[in-house]
């Protein structure tokens, strides 16, 4: 296990080599440029030449690459062009926002989903079963921006129960964290909510026509016990693969989601530093981001060999 | 008629305001704590380097300068008590008011002002109005004296400029880097949290010490009193969000309402809407470089096919908006209305007939569109008029740094949506970049004309003299077609009727004077 762990951090690090790579000289591609935006308009060429000098944009592309891995060697991502702070610092300031929301929005969808999904399984056909299959149908289908408005117009504008947005960071006023947090995750899980539960489903109602629970039924063990112990946990394989892809799903979605509700996150530090060519910000936040999809698909994996014992990584 | 109505009476709105702002007619509160929702958060918060509208609303309560613009935007002294300029133009002597302290308690000295200019010198992208100071002395505490290398009659004009603002900060903060100088300024309002694209808090300096000379508040200058506790900015990018949050009370003010939405507040009734006419100045720009529009007779075609009473109205999505030929708005000492007949003709037999002289075959013209909505609205009108007009128009869909990257180079461009926000509001001096020199934006390059104008109105020393020279600036860049300006266009502010005392003018949004009813 050991090993296979050290193997995969391993790849993962050239996983993000190449990523870091192609993003930058996808970038490059893009036509604008960061010292035309940051000098604004109406500046003279020398001005836009200086911020170019400044930040090392006028070398050749591999030069401008070396500097970067260079640094990131030392845990530097550079600087912003349009922020002038460092890199690390203004990831640093993002992370709590989008951590906060997606592990929310993630145990919301854990929760409900699995739970749904277990529930509709073993009323299969019955009106419960038919109430999840529909209810996730509607989930799955509501574009998020528009669930997100519509939460906003009901409980916030209405009701005036939740704030419509802003983020309150969890150490000073984890009452107002919480209320800022309830409407947008459960915005940003209502479609992974929807789409665990149908997987869930699917997977027990297989599990549970297997012989093997018929034999354990036939040798009296209670029905509770059965379910628990033999059925979900069988159910769970594919279930867990597709955790793993959910997880992704949430931090692209949260793009959105940070969007409306005004939460300062890597999602939103990302299309602002993409529409202001704001490049140190984009490599440095593309690269946390594939740093967390290698990360979850490693978690995944090592999930695999506990739930199923067949599973051995050597 | 309309139009001018409306401009009349805002004009009388605001005088009678400002007559009473300095009278306690009106129950101005003291205390309370405002939460205001803005569109857009602020990259860099150096007292400096401030390069967006946002981060200007953000440090006017913080920082002041020596000198500041009025309502008008006309130079009036803030810091400085008075300012004297020398016979020849080359000295300039300010004096200090004695009782300004700083936000840390310390108080402010001739010195701290010297390492300011000399920063702003370093680093603001407005470093340029610096060149010509060749020396800061500061013979006492209270006394600064700028020497320049040769005279510049709009010095004070350009110290003034609230763009990239000349703020003073002491002396030992004004040695730190770009983006490392601390909040502390002389202003009504000191920082009291700073979270980047979350929100900027500021609360009531109590150490704060108006300008005795002054009525009330007068642009960024004047007395200036800061009623409420606190002010915070919650930074809502989201349109919708921004309304929810105010129309459920979570904020009292939102700016960037859109027209539709501000109909639908007003027509509501618990929620204030002012508008502000005057807020940028949408415009199509011509490329000199690139043919066919480097014949001058083409671009005047454009100029004569559009339609501004069908165009104007879709640019401002059916808000704000005045169909005004003049560079600066009404009530500028520099308001002129040269060029008008260029403006707004709808005459499309003209723009056939000027084609033709030209001998245009319905060659390409490549018009680039920005992705924002102004951008749109205006590429999709434009088009069409051109369209209807007999021109052969391609449009390009782009990003705003892709669009920007356009006026840079000669290439790949024959008009372009652009537009103009701070230039009116700062005055005639600001539209030189604008239209002349390297960096114009037209990509003109050899008009003799126009630099010998601009010569002459950066050496004319009074008011009579530059708004002559300024008049024949903007005639001579409507003869030439720099660009078809598509008329004035503003934006509406929604605000809680508890929120007392806010009015709306081109500058940043000021919430020193406005106050809170319980």
């Amino acid at each position: 296990m050991i090993g296979f762990i050290t193997k995969r951090l391993l790849t993962a690090v050239v996983v993000l080599a190449i990523v870091s790579l192609i993003s930058f000289s996808l970038m490059q591609l893009v036509p604008g440029d960061p010292a035309v935006v940051l000098a604004g308009v109406g500046a003279t060429a020398d001005q836009v030449e200086a911020i170019r000098q400044a930040y090392g944009l006028d070398m050749p592309l591999p030069v401008q690459i070396g500097r970067w891995y260079l640094g990131l060697l030392h845990g530097d991502l550079g600087r912003s062009v349009l922020m002038g702070s460092p890199v690390t610092q203004v990831i640093a300031e993002r992370l709590p926002a989008t951590l906060s929301l997606t592990a929310i929005a993630f145990a919301i969808s854990l929760v409900v989903g699995i739970a749904g999904g277990i529930l509709a399984a073993l009323n299969q056909d019955r009106w419960f079963d038919r109430f999840i299959l529909a209810s996730s149908a509607f989930g799955l289908s509501i574009p998020s921006f528009w669930l997100a408005i519509l939460l906003i117009i009901v409980f916030s504008v209405n009701l005036t129960w939740l704030p419509a947005g802003g983020y309150v960071p969890l150490g000073r006023d984890p009452l107002g964290w919480a209320m800022s947090m309830i409407l947008p995750a459960f915005s940003l899980a209502l479609l992974q909510i929807g789409y665990l539960a149908r997987i869930t489903r699917t997977a027990l109602v297989d599990v549970l026509s297997q012989d093997y629970i018929r034999t354990a039924v036939a040798k009296g063990i209670p029905h509770w016990r059965v379910v628990t112990r033999h059925a979900v946990r069988n159910a769970l394989i594919p279930v867990v693969t597709v955790v793993g892809i959910i997880f992704s799903l949430m931090l692209s979605g949260s793009v959105v989601i940070e969007t409306v509700f005004s939460i300062p996150g890597l999602g939103r530090l990302m299309s602002s530093a993409i529409m202001s060519r704001d490049y140190p910000v984009i490599q440095g936040t593309l690269l946390v981001t594939a740093a967390a999809f290698s990360l979850i698909n490693l978690l995944v994996d090592i999930i695999y060999a506990v739930v199923d014992p067949r599973v051995k990584y050597d | 008629m309309t139009i001018i109505r409306r401009r009349t009476l805002a004009g009388l709105a605001a005088a009678l305001f400002l007559s009473w702002s300095g009278t306690p007619l009106l129950a101005q509160t003291v205390g309370g704590a405002l939460v205001a929702g803005t569109y857009a958060g602020a990259n860099s918060l150096d007292p400096h380097f401030i390069s967006s509208t946002t981060a200007r609303t953000f440090l006017s309560g913080i920082f002041e300068s020596l000198v500041t613009v009025d309502e008008n935007g006309s130079p009036i002294p803030m810091l400085a008590e008075s300012y004297d300029v020398s016979v020849d133009g080359l000295t300039y002597t300010f004096k200090l008011r004695t009782n300004v302290t700083f936000h840390n308690g310390q108080a402010l000295t001739a010195t701290d002002v010297k390492a300011s200019l000399e920063r702003f010198g370093r680093i603001s992208p407005e470093k340029i109005i610096m060149a010509t100071v060749t020396g800061i002395d500061t013979p006492d505490d209270h006394t600064v004296v700028l020497t320049l290398s040769e005279p510049n009659p709009l010095f004070i004009d350009k110290l003034a400029s609230p763009a990239s603002p000349s703020s003073i900060i002491p002396a030992s903060e004004a040695e730190r880097e770009l983006n490392e100088a601390g909040f502390i300024g002389t202003g009504p309002y000191q920082v009291a949290e700073w979270v980047p694209d979350n929100r900027f808090v500021m609360s009531k300096f109590t150490g704060y010490a108006p300008r005795t000379d002054a009525e009330g508040r007068d642009g960024l200058g004047g007395k200036k009193t800061a009623y409420l506790d606190k002010v915070t900015f919650l930074i809502m990018p989201e349109t919708s969000s921004r309304i929810a949050a105010l129309e459920s009370g979570q904020v009292q003010f939102v700016d960037d309402v859109p027209p539709a939405t501000a109909e639908r507040l007003k027509s509501g009734g618990q929620i204030n809407v002012v508008p502000l006419e005057t807020f940028q100045m949408p415009a199509l720009v011509f490329n000199f470089a690139k043919a066919p529009t480097s014949d001058i007779r083409v671009r005047q075609a454009i100029l004569a096919a559009l339609d501004l009473n069908e165009a104007l109205p879709v640019v401002a999505d059916n808000g704000p908006s005045t169909l005004d030929a003049s560079f600066l708005y009404a009530g500028n000492a520099l308001y002129s209305e040269a060029g008008s007949e260029y403006f707004n003709q709808a005459n499309v037999e003209k723009a056939k007939a000027l084609l033709a002289e030209a001998g245009y075959k319905g060659e390409q013209i490549v018009l680039n569109v920005g992705s924002l909505g102004i951008m749109t609205r205006m590429g999709l009108v434009v088009n069409e008029q051109l369209t209807n007009a007999g021109f052969n128009v391609l449009v390009q869909n782009m990003d705003v740094p892709t669009l920007l990257s356009s006026f840079t180079t000669d290439e790949g461009w024959n008009l372009a949506t652009g537009g103009f926000g701070v230039q009116p509001f700062l005055g005639a001096y600001s539209w030189q970049r604008m239209i002349n020199g390297p960096t114009n934006l037209s990509r003109s390059h050899n008009d003799t004309e126009m630099d010998a104008l601009w010569a002459e109105f950066n050496a004319a020393t009074d008011v009579p003299a530059r708004a002559e020279i300024f008049s024949r600036i903007q005639g001579h860049t409507y003869e030439q077609a720099y660009f078809a300006k598509m008329g004035n266009v503003g934006q509406n502010y929604a605000l809680s009727p508890k929120l007392g005392g806010f009015t709306s003018w081109p500058g940043p949004v000021r919430f020193w004077d406005v106050w809170l009813e319980p």
